[in-house]
């Protein structure tokens, strides 16, 4: 056996997912950061000066900045209190919480957008409401900087909440009891203890709150995108612009722009790493690994139902019950005004429809286009997935049971999507396929390909949680002891080991790409999937049949989401999806956003 | 047989089937398929019999059935050259996509070319050409045209005037006035009511943008007047309205082509909306759309010459009027084409369109426009 043939044996079975990810996430992103400095011949800074000394670019800057710090600021203070009470309840509600958070983190995007314009827009639900009783409130209009705050929130307070929980599982109930004992009030014990343990991880959920804010695009677009006046810049909604409308230089200021959000996204990700890192200082050096296996043996029922319960019936049980009520009901109100819709004759002067009928739900799926958007996305979401798990599994085997560093590549490469916008590493992927094969631009492939670059992240950590939960290096070595092949110990041993993390591998990657509008807008304007059709029929379709059949589209979109989320916890056995990363929770200081409870959730779609 | 001593080491595993690259070998062959240029249309005449069968696959951008009736054109066209009706559902594709956004795509498909024609407003030809994406092929009878109408690659098909559409419904219920001229759409009570397209990237809101400057006194050189109109008028404005939203009074004043609200006028009706076009009373412009024919789609070469050719005939010139537009034969020329009686039933009263100028599009940059409109517009100064 040659030198070469064993060096390579150490990485063939990571190598086709190296190979991807090398081809459609670091080789595009590296362009494209060289790219925005060099111009024809040289280094250049052209286009940056040209750049920054727009006052139109200057403000997409700052209210990009001032929209991420907004979204991040509430999400914290309704998200902490709202996590912390989660954190706290029987493991049945919990579970139920936890997956009514998850849908909604993921129902992001254009739909998510119709669900603000039809609720709290101009002739929205709740104004139509507000006017029958008589209060003339003029709601934000759906291109306002206060309307993409709310529609965030939709999203953005799910996807806090899933970040902020593993991180109060450190608060171990023992602590507070200790300092019950010492005759503290509960008060001095947040005040001395509590709040700062979590501060640092509270602080960091916050920042990644952030960077998803500012990344966002779908839903932007789908706002604002066709304003005239465009009131509420931001740098995705331009680099968007440029794409779009500039044949001409738009592609160079697009870089420019992508460097920019780049750069944001970078230095939050820094002082996340720094926070997480500091908050750490107080549970000893654990080597992240250790963790792991230390979580995975030790379920984590330390605070599971516990104090709630202790307690009794008090006045914050009523004062719950009331913030559970209000969040079911904020919750709630975009649903029903979806489904009002879609059952509405014509709506247009009172909180309820003037008529009702079922003629859009029978038609809907019988027009070409909205059939075809539908086909398109289920086939592009099934085949990304098996795609991805097909390449992810066996790298992540590889990496855990034949070459460690494998892992340093992957976990570098995958930290890309989950910092850049989607918007960005599409224009990367354009210029990039644009000097290297131009003739897959703008194709199914491609597309495709990006897809698994993108997605390939929210797998490898489900897939990888799930392996190390499992042990599977001693499952492997005991199979291959037994004489089994290699072959042998993944079909029959680790495979089954792990089907957890598969199941919830699955459910991210279909999810993330079932709802995504960045990508494909920016890399196949010409294949229509769900949130490509319904963004043309709210935004460009001036002889549009109404936005009835988007509200149809909408709700079945949700409805195979809640059916998918709940077939995949029959799969993990009637544990919830979240089950097998709850038990990781210690692990979650070490290993940041990367237990596959975060990750379900930053895989927020609509970006 | 494997010693079960641990892998870490990398040992090569003699099991390991040769189809575990497979993936790898297959995105380096996609790699190295992608070379070669696009080829391109030259200026040779069409081939009838070749027409015949590419009209079996070819697609559009921006054309749909509704749009400028085109989807009678190519079931008239095709039924009377080939026999057969073109008009596929797939035909028309990416409907509603901006101009700009036209040019952008035919030159970043170059590779993979997705249509062979195009509707786009006048403004953007000169774009089209900078990037490079119109065909060498022009027209014989595209000489009947003024020549800044016409060129390689492109025809004017018909004009389109910037007009006010007013759902006088809604006006009425909330106690509104309805208004008649470019001045009136600045009463503070239209807030956010004014529905708009995305100027300098649209046709019929760049369009929109330059009636409005030469109503505030400006010229195609001076934007002053223009700018500072426009300034007052950004309160009211919004995104362009759709039907839904006009009809709903989510966006009950639309500015927009007059052939557009006219389309839209039957369905109003019947929905029991009363609703009224009003040129404006300052004046307004005509704004030319064109037709342009993708350089890159080889393929489709000898239909889509066919076919640029049919849309100056007086049989498809009619069937743009019957839709509401104004032919582009029937208003320049020393010897304007007469439109029938019957395609013109759609049409707007004659005397309305006395105060609509002819411009010189070609004057306009449309990337001025926008700067102008992003930066003094919007910008504030």
């Amino acid at each position: 056996m040659s030198a070469l043939a064993r060096r390579l044996s150490g990485w063939i079975g990571a190598l086709p997912l190296l190979v991807v990810v090398a081809l459609f996430l670091v080789a595009p992103i590296g362009v494209l950061l060289a790219r925005s400095f060099f111009a024809a011949g040289g280094l250049s800074l052209g286009t940056w000066t040209e750049l920054l000394s727009s006052p139109q670019i200057l403000k997409a800057l700052l209210t990009s900045i001032a929209l991420g710090a907004t979204c991040a600021l509430l999400s914290t203070i309704i998200g902490t209190p709202l996590a912390w009470l989660i954190s706290r309840l029987a493991a049945r509600p919990r579970a139920a919480w936890l997956s009514i958070f998850n849908v909604a983190a993921h129902f992001g995007g254009i739909g998510l957008a119709f669900a603000y314009v039809i609720t709290f827009g101009a002739f929205g639900m709740v104004t139509l409401l507000l006017n029958d009783l008589g209060a003339h409130i003029q709601t934000p209009a759906r291109d306002s900087f206060a309307a993409l705050v709310i529609t965030y929130e939709y999203a953005n307070v799910p996807l806090f909440v899933l970040l902020a929980l593993p991180a109060l599982g450190i608060v171990r109930e023992e602590w507070s009891e200790a300092a019950q004992v010492s005759s503290a009030t509960r008060w001095q014990f947040w005040r001395r203890i509590g709040l700062p343990l979590l501060a640092p991880f509270i602080a960091g959920g916050a920042l990644l709150s952030f960077t998803w804010a500012i990344g966002i695009y779908g839903i932007a677009y789908a706002l604002g995108g066709a304003s005239p006046t465009v009131p509420t810049r931001l740098l995705t909604l331009e680099i968007g612009r440029a794409i779009a409308d500039d044949a001409v230089t738009g592609s160079a200021r697009a870089g420019a722009l992508s460097v920019v959000l780049i750069v944001l996204a970078l230095i939050a990700l820094a002082v996340y790493r720094l926070l997480v890192r500091r908050g750490l200082r107080w549970f000893g050096g654990n080597a992240p690994a250790d963790a792991a296996r230390r979580a995975a043996v030790r379920p984590g029922r330390a605070i599971a139902g516990s104090a709630a319960a202790r307690r009794g019936p008090r006045a914050g049980n009523w004062l719950k019950r009331g913030l559970f009520g209000a969040v079911a009901l904020v919750l709630g109100l975009p649903l029903l005004a979806l489904f009002l819709y879609s059952v509405s004759s014509s709506w247009t002067d009172h909180v309820l429809p003037n008529g009702y009928t079922l003629k859009h739900w029978l038609t809907t799926f019988a027009d070409d286009r909205a059939a075809s958007a539908v086909l398109t996305s289920l086939s592009l979401a099934t085949l990304t997935t098996i795609l991805t798990l097909a390449l992810v599994v066996p790298a992540v085997y590889w990496a855990r049971t034949v070459n460690p560093r494998i892992r340093t590549a992957l976990e570098t490469a995958a930290a890309i999507p989950f910092a850049l916008p989607f918007v960005v590493i599409g224009l990367a992927l354009l210029q990039f396929s644009g000097m290297v094969a131009p003739a897959l631009q703008g194709t199914y492939p491609l597309l495709l390909a990006g897809y698994v670059a993108i997605t390939f992240p929210f797998v490898y950590w489900a897939v990888d949680g799930a392996m190390a939960a499992a042990g599977v290096e001693r499952l492997s070595q005991a199979a291959e002891a037994c004489g089994a092949s290699r072959r042998q110990a993944i079909w029959r041993v680790v495979l089954p080991n792990i089907r957890t993390g598969l199941a919830s591998g699955a459910l991210l990657a279909f999810a993330t790409v079932i709802g995504e509008y960045a990508l494909v807008s920016v890399l196949a304007s010409s294949i229509t999937t769900i949130p490509v059709w319904s963004a043309h029929m709210l935004l460009l379709r001036i002889d549009n049949p109404g936005f009835a059949p988007v509200a149809v589209v909408t709700l079945t979109l949700f409805g195979l989401l809640v059916v998918l989320a709940l077939v995949v916890s029959r799969v993990t056995r009637g544990k919830v999806v979240r089950e097998a990363a709850w038990a990781e929770e210690a692990v979650w200081p070490a290993e940041p956003i990367w237990s596959d409870e975060v990750t379900w959730a930053d895989g927020a779609a609509g970006r | 047989m494997r010693p079960a001593t641990h892998v870490r080491k990398g040992s090569m595993n003699s099991g390991r089937h040769p189809l575990r690259c497979a993936p790898f070998v297959l995105a380096v062959a996609l790699v190295a398929a992608a070379c070669g240029g696009p080829g391109s249309i030259g200026p040779g005449a069409p081939n009838p019999s070749a027409a015949a069968d590419q009209a079996k696959s070819f697609a559009t951008y921006a054309t749909s059935n509704g749009w400028g009736n085109y989807g009678e054109q190519f079931t008239t066209f095709c039924q009377e050259k080939f026999g057969f009706d073109c008009n596929r559902p797939e035909r028309s594709q990416a409907e509603d996509i901006l101009s700009a956004e036209e040019v952008q795509k035919f030159d970043a498909e170059k590779n993979n070319p997705g249509a062979i024609l195009a509707d786009v407003g006048i403004l953007f030809i000169p774009q089209a050409e900078q990037v490079h994406t119109l065909a060498d092929y022009e027209p014989p009878n595209a000489d009947v045209l003024p020549d800044n109408l016409h060129g390689p690659g492109w025809v004017t098909t018909f004009v389109g005037v910037p007009a006010i559409l007013v759902n006088v419904s809604f006006m009425e219920s909330h106690g509104l006035p309805v208004p008649h001229s470019w001045a009136d759409l600045l009463n503070p009570a239209y807030a956010k009511m004014v529905g708009l397209s995305k100027v300098g990237v649209s046709g019929s809101g760049t369009f929109s943008f330059v009636a409005m400057n030469l109503a505030a006194g400006g010229t195609l050189d001076n934007w002053d007047p223009g700018i500072a109109y426009a300034r007052a008028l950004v309160p009211n404005l919004t995104s362009g309205a759709s039907l839904e939203t006009f009809e709903r009074g989510e966006t009950p004043i639309s500015v927009r082509f007059d052939f557009n609200h006219g389309s839209w006028m039957q369905q109003l009706a019947d929905d029991g909306v009363n609703a009224q076009i009003i040129i404006p009373s300052e004046g307004s412009v005509y704004g030319a759309s064109t037709l342009m024919m993708n350089r890159y789609d080889v393929a489709h070469q000898d239909f889509g010459k066919m076919f640029m050719e049919w849309v100056l005939t007086d049989e498809a010139q009619a069937i743009f009027a019957r839709f509401g537009a104004r032919p582009i034969r029937s208003v320049v020329g020393d010897n304007p084409m007469v439109v029938p009686q019957d395609a013109r039933a759609n049409w707007l009263p004659n005397e309305d369109y006395a105060r609509v100028q002819n411009i010189d599009a070609t004057k306009l940059d449309p990337s001025a426009i926008t700067d102008i409109w992003e930066n003094q517009v919007l910008g504030g100064g």
